[in-house]
């Protein structure tokens, strides 16, 4: 007997009772559409923290003062304090690293002739603009001359710029903060918000070296930002950089480290695990309900078993075997399986647009989800389907064709 | 050889851990083109022997020679492929797929016997045809009389060419005059060589055939040739 006799045999049988082949598929579709909306929902969660990550920098470990404990009270950041010496230091003596660069910012207002805006004021390097991955759209970058002479240049966010210019063109306009003039010198590319939800592109750069000695006045950098050589070297460098670290803050073995090292790849295995908690919750629910609906495929296709008995019994008679049988049935409650699967995806994927559109999450839709909610209906469907499917085969034809 | 070769063939049913025997010892031979019946009271063991004859099911005991070849023994998708291409069953109840029309139910054996589509319904047709039912072809069985519906289930078990026709009480929802139309099919039939093997326990159907064997609890209790 061909497939599509097969396929023939089983539609004919499911259109008889349409209204039941229906709600039997309802299981599998919830199921199959929840699988699709959950695997859409984590799939743009994953996409958006990406570019958010990407956005940020990567392979990168941030380096602070750690917490220090005196007298009974923890306090925070107050070990001791980096320099620009530990950046080049940490350049130089750690294989690991890539590049390095101070981090100092600071909040103050900005003021042109007629506007002004309160702001990030963050002190660069040039390394900071390679491991940010942060470019200008116009002017140029600061330069290792503009970090060593501390010259009163600055680049203006996004942000920034639209609060203190306007649509003007910024460059070679000046800005002062606290009473210290700055000459734009260029503009820096849109970055967006933070995983954290800041807006990057609110601020101003300066050369590290003229935000501590004319803005801030002081010999300190807040921390030292690093990036490693590739995903896989974030260990090595983060023991490079803590040994190295140790030996210059003259720590003994049994002292604790003053200092803390944050690597962002920690922060992104927090975020993927809250992600996968949503995942989890969801995929709970679908696999629930692809369990019932298997059942429920089950469950029919024993009623129409029995109901056919006669029916099973004249096929027997006229020669169908034992194969003919088992295949009719399983084809036909695949047929169910793929049908609830086919209208799951197509409901799944409706509802994913929706709660894109209501929720404002960002949803992705990848091939590869659609092709593991086929083959989840199909495998329910065969497996589901097996026992009953058997239960037909095996069946005497004599006896079949006695019953009422 | 003869066609057909039954030796000490027995059947045991157990219901409830207790023997019951069926058949207690045949021995019968039929030969190609006969037109044989067999007769007997209910319980007589004629559906028994009949189902095995049909390879419907298995002796418990005894050989069975269908065609030079023992089928007693055989494995279910064989006694599956005898009754798709050796074996025509005709019913007294028809057993035909209500849900499926004339010419589906006819299609039926050429279905299991990997017949393509378009093959399938000309010689499905040509077979309804041959039975008068050429203008029946899209009836459902409900739509039809019973003589009708007995003679789509004729064309059913003659669509695959099969060396026998066995008909198992097929007059036994008939009318009188029906019936007739039904038995001079058959004789017909015979007259075209092919082997009939009929079960029933009306006289009057068991004069069309030309040999009658008389079955009693599970025994043969005489021979009648004509």
């Amino acid at each position: 007997m061909t497939f599509s006799s097969f396929l023939k045999v089983a539609f004919t049988a499911l259109s008889r009772n349409r209204l039941r082949a229906f709600l039997t598929v309802l299981g599998i579709l919830i199921g199959v559409g929840a699988v699709i909306a959950m695997m859409a929902i984590g799939n743009g969660a994953k996409a958006k923290l990406e570019e958010q990550m990407n956005s940020m920098g990567t392979n990168m470990l941030f380096i602070h003062p750690g917490t220090v404990t005196s007298g009974g009270i923890r306090q925070w950041g107050a070990g001791q304090r980096f320099y620009p010496s530990d950046v080049k230091a940490i350049k130089q003596n750690c294989p690991s690293v890539a590049y390095a660069a101070p981090t100092i910012q600071r909040v103050e207002t900005a003021t042109t002739g007629h506007e002004n805006w309160t702001t990030q004021i963050i002190g660069v390097s040039p390394d900071y603009f390679i491991i940010r991955n942060w470019n200008v759209v116009a002017g140029r970058l600061i330069t290792h001359q503009d970090v060593s002479g501390g010259a009163l240049v600055c680049l203006m966010g996004q942000t920034a710029m639209q609060n203190l210019f306007g649509s003007e063109d910024p460059i070679g306009k000046i800005v002062q903060i606290k009473d210290v003039p700055l000459r734009v010198v260029g503009v820096l590319a849109k970055k967006g918000e933070t995983p954290f939800g800041q807006d990057q592109d609110d601020c101003i750069m300066v050369p590290y070296t003229t935000l501590m000695r004319r803005i801030v006045g002081t010999p300190n950098i807040g921390g030292v930002m690093v990036s490693a050589t590739s995903s896989k070297t974030i260990p090595e460098a983060e023991a490079e950089i803590s040994a190295l670290l140790r030996q210059r803050h003259h720590l003994a073995p049994w002292q604790p480290d003053d200092f803390m090292i944050v690597s962002l790849n920690a922060f992104v295995q927090m975020k993927e695990a809250a992600t996968s908690v949503i995942m989890l919750l969801l995929g709970s629910v679908a696999g629930i309900s692809l369990l019932v609906g298997g059942i429920g495929i089950m469950n029919i296709m024993l009623v129409s078993v029995t109901e056919r008995t006669r029916e099973i019994g004249i096929r027997m008679a006229v020669g169908a075997t034992e194969k003919d049988i088992l295949l009719q049935f399983l084809i036909e409650s695949l047929v169910l399986s793929l049908v609830g699967g086919i209208l799951g995806m197509i409901l799944g994927s409706g509802a994913a647009i929706v709660i894109s559109k209501v929720a404002g999450w960002d949803v992705v839709i990848s091939p590869g989800s659609i092709l593991l909610a086929f083959t989840f209906s199909a495998v329910i469907g065969i497996f589901f389907g097996y026992y009953p499917a058997m239960k037909a085969s095996q069946l005497d034809p004599i006896e079949a064709l006695r019953y009422q | 050889m003869s066609f057909i070769q039954l030796s000490e063939i027995k059947k045991d049913y157990y219901l409830d851990g207790v023997v019951v025997p069926a058949l207690r010892g045949i021995d019968l031979e039929i030969q190609q083109g006969e037109f044989f019946c067999m007769m007997g009271a209910s319980g007589s063991g004629k559906s028994t022997l009949m189902n095995l004859i049909s390879c419907m099911d298995r002796p418990t005991s005894g050989k069975y020679i269908l065609e030079g070849r023992d089928v007693a023994n055989l494995d279910k998708n064989s006694l599956a492929r005898l009754r798709n291409k050796t074996v025509g069953l005709v019913f007294q109840n028809f057993n035909l797929l209500s849900s499926a029309t004339a010419l589906e139910n006819v299609e039926l054996p050429l279905l299991y016997g990997g017949i393509y589509p378009a093959e399938r319904s000309k010689i499905a047709k040509q077979f309804l045809e041959k039975v008068g039912l050429g203008d029946r072809f899209h009836h459902y069985p409900t739509q039809l009389s019973g003589g009708q519906q007995q003679r789509v289930a004729i064309a059913r078990a003659l669509v695959n060419n099969p060396k026998i026709l066995m008909a198992d009480e097929p007059t036994g929802n008939l009318d009188s005059q029906t019936s007739e139309d039904i038995m001079a099919m058959l004789t017909q039939l015979n007259k075209e060589g092919l082997t009939i093997v009929l079960v029933t326990h009306e006289p009057d159907v068991a004069r069309y055939a030309k040999r009658v064997v008389h079955l009693k609890d599970g025994k043969i209790l005489k021979e009648e040739r004509k």
